[in-house]
């Protein structure tokens, strides 16, 4: 009945989303932005005379972004319960980054990065990515294109099936309009494999710069109880409350992309953060990142925003300790929570821009490296009951930016791992970034199991394959600043 | 006229029922003194009825809060030695003046005094009940009228301050000639402290109030932990056996911003979980952060704005960067500033934009309700090994001492402390139940909390009673009152398994099972305020 009832909405919902606009005016500017941006180079002497030479001597860098917003009812990924979206607040968008860098020993230095306002991605989802890519991209290893996600709950399921069947759409309720996971999955390999083409192909002399800030946007979700058991978003105002179980880290990573004119053409903005401050509703939603874009399109006309989100397997985005005060400061802005944390990362980016265009580097060591990780893998009893892409081995990319690394995992990866990380790398500042290349869900700390609770009793990696992760992504990170230069 | 008040006043704002309220420390009990109040209320209830035949029908004054400000100089006149490491160190320069500022308030209604609160923060390491006792009889002296006990003292815990604590207790050394000595700086303390005091409860007039939130990531956890679950303060986080900091961190910036009545900003008091102890090893006098936070404030709002510093709960907190300390200072160095600069940009920045979104939010009618208390903790004790272990320490330092004088810089502190947890036991030896009694100090403001307490308290213990708190904000202010030993830390169950320094029984007087007693307490008297409507 009540899906009935979903599916009877009018589809222009879905066309004509409040903020439809923005990705609309986005892609816009992007293509006018990159038209420029080619047209200022190509004017640009010493970019010129690197062009004529046949090879880049520096970063070349190319950018798209793509709707992904399913253009019908489909089945939303996030929570237990089955929901059916039925309307749009607004897009979902997916950005893309193709960096480009000279030979090393013969091997061409290159990436795509492609990050989607989904839950996850699966690692079919990026194989079939990949192939498309292939067929259309003579001059690019697909095997060095990795997508992820910001975890939004608002999103589709990336393909049927993930849930085992309990979520799926069923063939009355595809008859009535709604989209399957698969149709989905095939509209989304399509979108991302064009964004893929526009920006490897797009790419152009570039400059990079970067900047460490800090914005209080994730808070540590996982409170322990006077027992030593650990629960996720239960009550803290209880004389039993011990405490939050672990840590936050408040960092905000920036990687900011000129062009040969001191133009900002794109950032990076990496937030241990999951961008779930919506709960559970029927309605499609990029959540906070929605808010991050428009906060900096309002400033930076045509910038490209590259989401990544952090080791926050344990993370949330709202504050239960001091929630009523952090409410009342967001009401007396006269902004809800999400534009608040919209707020607190893009005024986070302002502050570190004037000190990141300081600092730009046009001819950074560029290098990427894939590695294949055999994971330990829990019993199939102690499994969680949504799929887990399997580990055997996962695929993390590691990629070296002058001073910046950048990480990624297919987890939802508890902070302590991604601070683990960060202490022992050799770069200065390491962008980790989870939820890339596949999901394979929760990967909690030795002491979150100890508590045990949601996303830590049920997982299929644990503690002994998370020492194993970081081990393995410090000695890869490690071995691309220890190698010559 | 002001017997019609009290009967629309809440029973806790009549002057002649304070006593309910005040717990002197070491006269008598909270149970004893509630029903004593009680008795009074009912007594006084329906003799304020009959008094006032119009009832609620005669006009009665508005209740307004009164704030008076005072910032005092407190550096020291000449070299000093220094508190806060083991080596004795005896300051070469002023490289920042200390301060010590007090902010007064009072609620009154008429001429009718309903509540009071001076709270004093310095640019010293804690703020130690010797201290204030010393000025609580200058002020006593002085104004008469004051309820002393409404006076709470605390410190920003900089390591480039004064030592505080003199005579045989005293951890170090101090020669004779060439610094001055502990009681000529207590001396000094109290008085330059009281003649603030009166200024500021004299100087009270009419202002308003608000509260803000922002963050800024100052602190981090200090305390890091291994694969084979041992911990260690400052540890190494770049080796493969680190697994995790050992708990979290609180980087909310709580903000009270105070105005008199001309509308002018005299007064801004700004909580950070993170003691001041950036440059904690140099041989200078330094306020450490709270100086350039002062002075940033200052340049922006005005020269005469009072701050007031408060470290929220911090003991496992620090100020030095724990991982990605590459990247920071870079940002530092780009930035033009060194590291102090650096906190202060972070708080400044946070006190401005809390600023500009609460400051037209000004209450000038707001709750003041200010409960004082002693707090009766358990003692951790010591052990039979901790003791034996003490002693032996003691008399190797004594021994080294005795063997070459000159090593006393380095060894005179360790052995005293070793000393003290050798008195420790003995006195828990003699008196099995012997407690550690601190002042609990509880403030109502309007939606605000504020809840002292003497302790180095691990940052959950804070987070604990923010969350139980039923107030809108929670101010957690550590290193109020209290002995100002060499055993301030409160640490967690979970420190107290990973052990080390600042989680052993010789670095705190109370343990975790005090440490929720402590929590429970304060949040009950916080909570009590709640109840009842303004």
């Amino acid at each position: 009945m009540t899906n009935n009832a979903v599916l009877q909405v009018d589809r222009n919902d879905f066309r004509s989303s409040r903020r439809q606009f923005l990705g609309s005016a986005m892609g816009g500017l992007a293509a006018g932005s990159l038209a420029e941006a080619a047209a200022r180079a190509d004017a640009e002497p010493g970019t010129r005379r690197e062009a004529r030479g046949g090879e880049t001597q520096g970063l070349r860098v190319g950018w798209s972004m793509t709707d992904i917003t399913p253009p019908k009812p489909a089945s939303m990924r996030g929570f237990f319960k089955k929901r059916i979206s039925t309307g749009v607040r607004d897009r979902l968008m997916a950005t893309a980054l193709a960096l480009e860098g000279p030979k090393l020993d013969g091997v061409a230095q290159q990436s795509i990065q492609i990050s989607c306002d989904l839950c996850g991605v699966a690692k079919t989802t990026q194989e079939d990515v990949r192939r498309l890519v292939k067929k259309r991209l003579g001059d690019f290893d697909v095997g060095r294109l990795v997508l992820y996600a910001t975890h939004t709950h608002q999103g589709p399921y990336e393909k049927s099936g993930r849930f085992g069947t309990k979520h799926d759409i069923t063939p009355q309720e595809q008859a009535k309009g709604a989209m399957t996971g698969d149709e989905y999955a095939a509209l989304l390999a399509d979108k991302l494999a064009e964004a893929a083409v526009q920006a490897w192909t797009g790419r152009k002399p570039g400059g990079v710069s970067w900047a460490l800030e800090h914005a209080a946007a994730g808070f540590n979700r996982r409170f322990v109880y006077l027992n030593g058991a650990a629960k996720m978003l239960r009550p803290v105002d209880t004389p039993e409350f011990d405490c939050v179980e672990g840590v936050e880290d408040h960092g905000l990573g920036l990687l900011f992309f000129w062009d040969p004119q001191g133009q900002l053409t794109g950032v990076v903005i990496n937030v241990a953060c999951p961008a779930q401050t919506e709960q559970g509703s029927t309605i499609i939603s990029a959540d906070f990142w929605c808010e991050v874009r428009e906060e900096i399109a309002a400033r930076h006309k045509g910038v490209f925003v590259l989401p990544q989100c952090g080791a926050a397997g344990d993370i949330y985005p709202k504050a239960m300790f001091r929630r009523r005060a952090e409410e009342a400061m967001a009401k007396r802005r006269g902004i809800p929570w999400r534009r608040e944390i919209a707020r607190r990362i893009a005024e986070g980016m302002e502050r570190a821009l004037p000190i990141a265009q300081s600092d730009v580097a046009k001819h950074p060591i560029f290098r990427h490296a894939v590695v294949q990780v055999n994971l330990p893998t829990q019993p199939p009893s102690v499994r969680p009951s949504y799929v887990c892409d399997p580990v055997d081995p996962a695929e993390c990319h590691v990629m070296r930016l002058g001073d910046v690394a950048i990480a990624t995992n297919p987890f939802e990866l508890f902070t302590d791992y991604g601070i683990r990380i960060q202490a022992r790398s050799k770069a200065t500042m390491t962008l980790v970034v989870q939820l890339a290349g596949q999901c394979s869900g929760y990967l909690p700390s030795a002491r979150a199991v100890r508590g045990g609770g949601y996303g830590a009793d049920k997982y299929l990696v644990g503690p002994d394959g998370g020492r194993i992760l970081v081990d393995r992504t410090v000695e890869a990170i490690n071995g691309l600043y220890d190698a010559p230069k | 006229m002001r017997t019609c008040a009290t009967v629309t006043d809440p029973w806790w704002s009549q002057p002649a029922l304070h006593k309910e309220y005040v717990m002197l420390r070491g006269v008598t009990g909270p149970h004893a003194q509630r029903s004593g109040s009680l008795t009074w209320r009912y007594m006084l209830a329906p003799v304020a009825f009959l008094l006032c035949p119009h009832g609620s029908s005669v006009a009665s004054p508005a209740r307004e809060l009164a704030v008076g400000v005072a910032s005092v100089d407190i550096t020291p006149t000449g070299p000093v030695a220094l508190v806060g490491q083991w080596a004795l160190r005896i300051s070469k320069k002023v490289e920042t003046p200390l301060t010590a500022n007090v902010l007064a308030l009072e609620s009154r209604k008429g001429d009718q005094s309903l509540d009071a609160a001076v709270m004093i923060s310095c640019d010293l390491v804690w703020g130690p009940d010797e201290i204030l006792n010393r000025i609580r009889v200058e002020v006593h002296k002085r104004l008469p009228d004051l309820d002393v006990r409404k006076i709470f003292l605390s410190g920003t815990h900089t390591h480039t301050s004064p030592v505080l604590k003199g005579g045989e207790e005293c951890l170090y050394q101090i020669p004779k000639e060439g610094a001055v000595q502990v009681e000529e700086y207590q001396a000094f303390l109290a008085r330059r402290i009281g003649d603030a005091v009166v200024q500021a409860w004299t100087s009270r007039a009419p202002g308003s109030v608000t509260w803000g939130l922002s963050h800024a990531v100052v602190a981090y956890n200090r305390r890091t932990v291994y694969a084979d679950g041992s911990a260690k303060m400052y540890g190494r986080t770049d080796l493969p056996e680190f697994r995790n900091l050992e708990a979290g961190e609180d980087h909310d910036v709580g903000a009270l911003f105070f105005w008199d009545k001309a509308g002018k900003l005299i007064s801004i008091v700004v909580n950070v979980s993170c003691p001041a102890q950036e440059v904690e090893h140099r041989q200078t006098i330094n306020a450490d952060y709270w100086h350039p936070v002062r002075e940033s404030v200052r340049k922006r709002y005005g020269q005469d704005v009072c701050v007031l510093g408060w470290i929220g709960a911090a003991g496992d907190q620090s100020p030095h960067l724990r991982y990605r300390q590459r990247a920071d200072d870079r940002m530092t160095k780009l930035r033009g500033l060194d590291r102090l600069g650096e906190i202060a940009r972070r708080i400044c920045r946070a006190v401005d934009e809390a600023y500009e979104v609460v400051k037209d939010d000004r209450n000038d009618d707001v709750s003041l309700r200010h409960k004082v208390e002693t707090l009766r903790l358990p003692v951790w004790r010591v052990s039979d090994a901790q003791y034996a272990e003490a002693k032996a320490a003691r008399q190797k330092y004594a021994d080294q001492i005795a063997k070459d004088a000159a090593k006393a810089v380095n060894l005179y502190a360790k052995m005293k402390w070793q000393e003290a947890l050798v008195r420790r036991y003995e006195r828990q030896k003699a008196d099995p139940q012997s407690t550690f009694d601190m002042e609990l100090h509880v403030v109502r403001l309007g939606d605000v909390a504020i809840c002292t307490n003497p302790f180095e308290l691990y940052t959950d213990y804070g987070i604990r009673i923010k969350a139980r708190s039923r107030a809108v904000q929670t101010f957690v202010v550590q290193l109020t009152g209290g002995p100002g030993d060499g055993s301030p830390y409160l640490p967690t169950e979970s420190a107290v398994r990973g052990g080390g320094y600042s989680a052993m029984a010789p670095s705190c007087n109370v343990g975790p099972k005090g440490g929720q007693i402590l929590v429970d307490r304060t949040v009950a008297l916080t909570n009590a305020m709640w109840k009842k409507a303004n």
